[in-house]
């Protein structure tokens, strides 16, 4: 049951990435469904393995959007860690703060994307991705949150097996 | 040492998916056509699903705005209601196969009147994510295409094939930052280098052709010092990259930078291509016999 709920909750996060996130971009820049959804499950769920889906979700999304393969599940492996590590003691049910650690976490996570590009190339204009592409995305991803969280609180409702039970 | 391992499996676990991901990004450098290899893999697996959850998403989006039209309106209402949405629909119908008409009409012109062999695509998907410009379209190699093949509008450029499959393609936009290629500029012809938006740029390794761009637009850089250009010029293709074809249109320059220390002049340039309202684009299927190899190297 819980592979399964893991496995659905991958797909719908990537089909939403995929077909309805492009559409909802604001001044070009664009939430990161999969991102918030992974660390939901991770602050919610606190699996101990929830790193690898991370590190799926992350390759998965590197491969729809052909991009390097291996930088997004490189940052989404380290987003999670670091909700693994600090989730207990910071985040208690509430929208507002797991919305704070969204943004937080997504800036996190954004800072080691940009500096594995760099690290690749060192023509990425870090400085300016930061400020124009990460911060904006960070806190678009912090707005989407509440969306996000309440959905995966219903679907616990739904699924007496789900990992928290 | 099993026991050792058991105690330690989550630490072992993250150890292995790091190491896992750290292989899959030095393959790109050790050995670049395994990791392409690996890419088109990838990314072949990935259309399918790509192109499922679209069909799924317009279904479900078809199904929803029929249900919403007809909850809650009276059985009198309804009758004439959904006459007067039949005809708006009709209407709105006409007015949108008029409007593509014409849009293919001009492209189709387009397509007679230059020389190259072209086939036109839909665009069937775009980028996911912040930082790259992709569009997908559905045509691939059945079609002829291959990767770095151009591909252009009547407006002018778009981009050039970054990955093909059997079925569909990936096309880099020229705003993508990987994106380079010689350009020159319409009133004075003189030469420069394109690039997809961005900044600090290291002039010395610009012979690999490799560009990470912001897409936000197109930045002109090596314009010489004594060059006159100014707002409102034109850039074009020159063709020198063996990708594009010289002479198609690139954007206006929008500013100039010019510093007096500085070598180089930089422009900044509006493209000419709307890349959010994109439905079509054309391929140019070149002759990969006649030498039309692109200049710079793949990234």
């Amino acid at each position: 049951m819980k592979g399964v709920l893991y496995a659905g909750l991958a797909l719908l996060a990537l089909g939403l990435q995929i077909t309805v996130v492009p559409d909802l971009s604001i001044w070009g820049i664009r939430p990161d469904v999969v991102l918030v959804t992974v660390l939901a499950v991770t602050i919610r769920w606190r699996d101990k393995f929830v790193f690898v889906y991370a590190a799926a979700l992350g390759v998965a999304l590197d491969s729809f959007t052909h991009g390097v393969l291996g930088v997004s599940g490189m940052s989404f492996f380290a987003a999670a860690i670091a909700a693994q590590l600090v989730g207990g003691a910071l985040y208690g049910d509430s929208l507002v703060s797991f919305s704070t650690a969204v943004f937080a976490l997504s800036l996190l996570e954004g800072i080691v994307f940009v500096v594995i590009f760099r690290v690749l190339d060192s023509q990425v204009p870090w400085g300016s991705w930061l400020l124009t592409r990460v911060v904006p995305e960070a806190f678009y991803n912090a707005l989407i949150a509440p969306a996000v969280y309440i959905g995966i609180a219903r679907l616990e409702r739904w699924t007496p097996l789900h990992p928290r039970s | 040492m099993v026991d050792l391992l058991k105690r330690n499996r989550v630490l072992v676990s993250a150890c292995t998916v790091l190491s896992l991901l750290a292989v899959l990004l030095s393959l790109r450098w050790s050995n670049p056509s395994y990791a392409r290899w690996i890419d088109e893999v990838l990314h072949a697996a990935a259309y399918p699903v790509q192109a499922g959850y679209r069909d799924a998403a317009a279904g479900m989006a078809g199904a929803f705005s029929h249900y919403v039209y007809l909850v809650n309106v009276q059985a009198e209402n309804d009758r004439l209601k959904e006459q007067v949405q039949t005809l708006q629909e009709d209407l709105n119908q006409y007015v949108n196969s008029a409007i593509q008409f014409n849009l293919l009409r001009e492209q189709l012109g387009f397509l007679e009147e230059t020389p190259e062999r072209k086939v036109w695509a839909e665009v069937i998907g775009e980028s996911a994510d912040n930082f790259h410009n992709i569009l997908l379209i559905n045509k691939g190699s059945q079609a002829g295409i291959r990767r770095n093949f151009p591909v252009v509008l009547r407006q002018g450029v778009v981009g050039r094939i970054e990955s093909v499959t059997a079925l569909q393609s990936v096309v880099e936009l020229v705003v993508d930052r990987r994106h380079r290629f010689p350009v020159l500029i319409l009133r004075t012809r003189e030469r420069m280098q394109a690039r997809g938006n961005g900044s600090d740029v290291d002039l010395q390794s610009e012979d690999k052709g490799i560009a990470f761009g912001q897409g936000n637009g197109i930045e002109v850089e090596r314009v010489r010092m004594l060059t006159e250009i100014e707002a409102g010029d034109s850039v074009i293709t020159s063709g020198l990259d063996g990708i594009f074809p010289k002479g198609l249109l690139v954007g206006t320059v929008t500013s100039v930078g010019r510093e007096k220390h500085d070598l180089f002049q930089v422009a900044e340039v509006a493209p000419v291509v709307d890349f959010s309202r994109i439905e079509g684009v054309f391929v140019i299927l070149r002759d990969r016999r006649a030498g039309a190899y692109p200049m710079f190297s793949d990234p």
